[in-house]
């Protein structure tokens, strides 16, 4: 198991007072593991909850198993936590349902989302997963920004939209990977509701 | 960005509510489920005027759109025309302050687009170039018209009101504040 250095953590924890400062122990689905402070985990509704029923103290943490988080791989847990240490103590923002949404992205944010489309994708699910809100504001301003001045025909390359035709294969094949009886049921409803049947039954 | 299709709805909608107007609108002639996603995105708009891209029109005023100022003026039969395609399936709109300019040929376009505006939602009614005492009594009728804080009309339609058998007396003049 490796242990990731990543500036996710302060590491001169002798200067810190430990009963201010708690660090939780984090493990990816790729074996890596970080250390967060507790404060960084209160960005995450997801984790804090977590952490709280798992009431942990100091020792525990440091004697346990690190909390494994088993959706998400190393790399964009180190992003995910670097962006909760930036941003630590900062407030919660609340939807005040304001649509376009009006979403700064700091210098910050833009420089830690400076990745391929592939990771910011990793990045927007595990927020979206961890719900810190904050962090999925700024990732989808960001991909909401990526179709600025494009064409429907652009945007279907920056986004990879299926088409019409993609949409209807996929519905087509999920519909056969039901499971047969279902399918049967559902078929032999639909044949009862065109012969002008109100029930089922 | 390789995997749309793989997003959460939620995250789907975070990233539209984000866009423009004008992104959304390239957005929505990408695939129907791209039109349908975003029908369900609302905007909050402060202005609105019925527009000749009737597309344009219903992605701006999709469910739960709030428009703060609706304009419409029907001047002639193309904007009549163009008014009514707008109306056509349209749900409910919610709108603070709605304002007619409708000629006096077109009467029978004021209660039509009363009727589309949510009752809870609206505060203001105003209609300068109202002429007809019928369209009026009809309108009057409407809990939009019973909502609203202010009406506003004419000094000349008012003195034609005052004078018919149409005038209810102070009650009238209470729904009235202002004229113009």
């Amino acid at each position: 198991m490796s242990v990731e250095n990543a500036p996710v953590v302060d590491v001169d924890e002798a200067a810190i007072p430990v009963e201010k400062k708690m660090y939780y122990r984090f493990e990816s689905n790729d074996k890596k593991e970080f250390r967060v402070s507790e404060l960084a985990i209160q960005q995450s509704e997801t984790l804090n909850r977590l952490v709280e029923a798992m009431g942990y103290t100091s020792e525990d943490v440091e004697n346990k198993p690190a909390i494994a988080i088993e959706n998400i791989d190393g790399k964009t847990l180190k992003l995910v936590f670097q962006w909760c240490e930036h941003h630590k103590g900062e407030a919660i923002p609340v939807d005040d349902g304001s649509v376009p949404k009006i979403v700064e992205i700091p210098e910050f944010d833009a420089k830690l989302m400076d990745i391929d489309n592939g990771l910011l994708f990793k990045l927007i699910w595990a927020a979206d997963y961890l719900n810190i809100v904050q962090l999925l504001n700024v990732s989808c301003k960001k991909v909401a920004n990526m179709a600025q001045g494009k064409t429907p025909a652009q945007l279907r390359r920056v986004y990879l939209l299926p088409s019409d035709e993609e949409d209807e294969a996929a519905k087509r094949a999920a519909q056969e990977a039901q499971d047969p009886r279902a399918r049967e049921v559902e078929e032999e409803f639909e044949e009862r509701k065109r012969q002008g049947g109100n029930s089922f039954f | 960005m390789k995997h749309w299709r793989f997003f959460p709805i939620l995250v789907k909608e975070e990233v539209l509510k984000n866009m423009g107007p004008l992104e959304r609108f390239s957005f929505s002639k990408c695939s129907k489920n791209c039109w349908n996603l975003l029908s369900r995105i609302p905007n909050h708009l402060e202005y609105f005027r019925i527009l000749y891209d009737d597309r344009r029109s219903v992605l701006l005023t999709s469910s739960k759109s709030t428009i703060r100022t609706l304009e419409v003026k029907i001047e002639s039969d193309l904007e009549k025309e163009r008014v009514d395609q707008f109306l056509l399936n349209r749900h409910t709109l919610k709108v603070k302050k709605l304002i007619l300019e409708i000629s006096p040929e077109y009467s029978e376009m004021y209660k039509k687009l009363i009727d589309f505006c949510d009752p809870s939602f609206i505060e203001c009614m105003h209609m300068e170039q109202l002429d007809s005492l019928e369209a009026y009594k009809e309108i009057r009728e409407t809990p939009q018209y019973k909502n609203s804080q202010e009406v506003i009309l004419t000094w000349d339609f008012l003195m034609k009101l005052f004078y018919s058998p149409a005038w209810l007396g102070p009650e009238e003049l209470r729904r009235l504040p202002y004229c113009v």
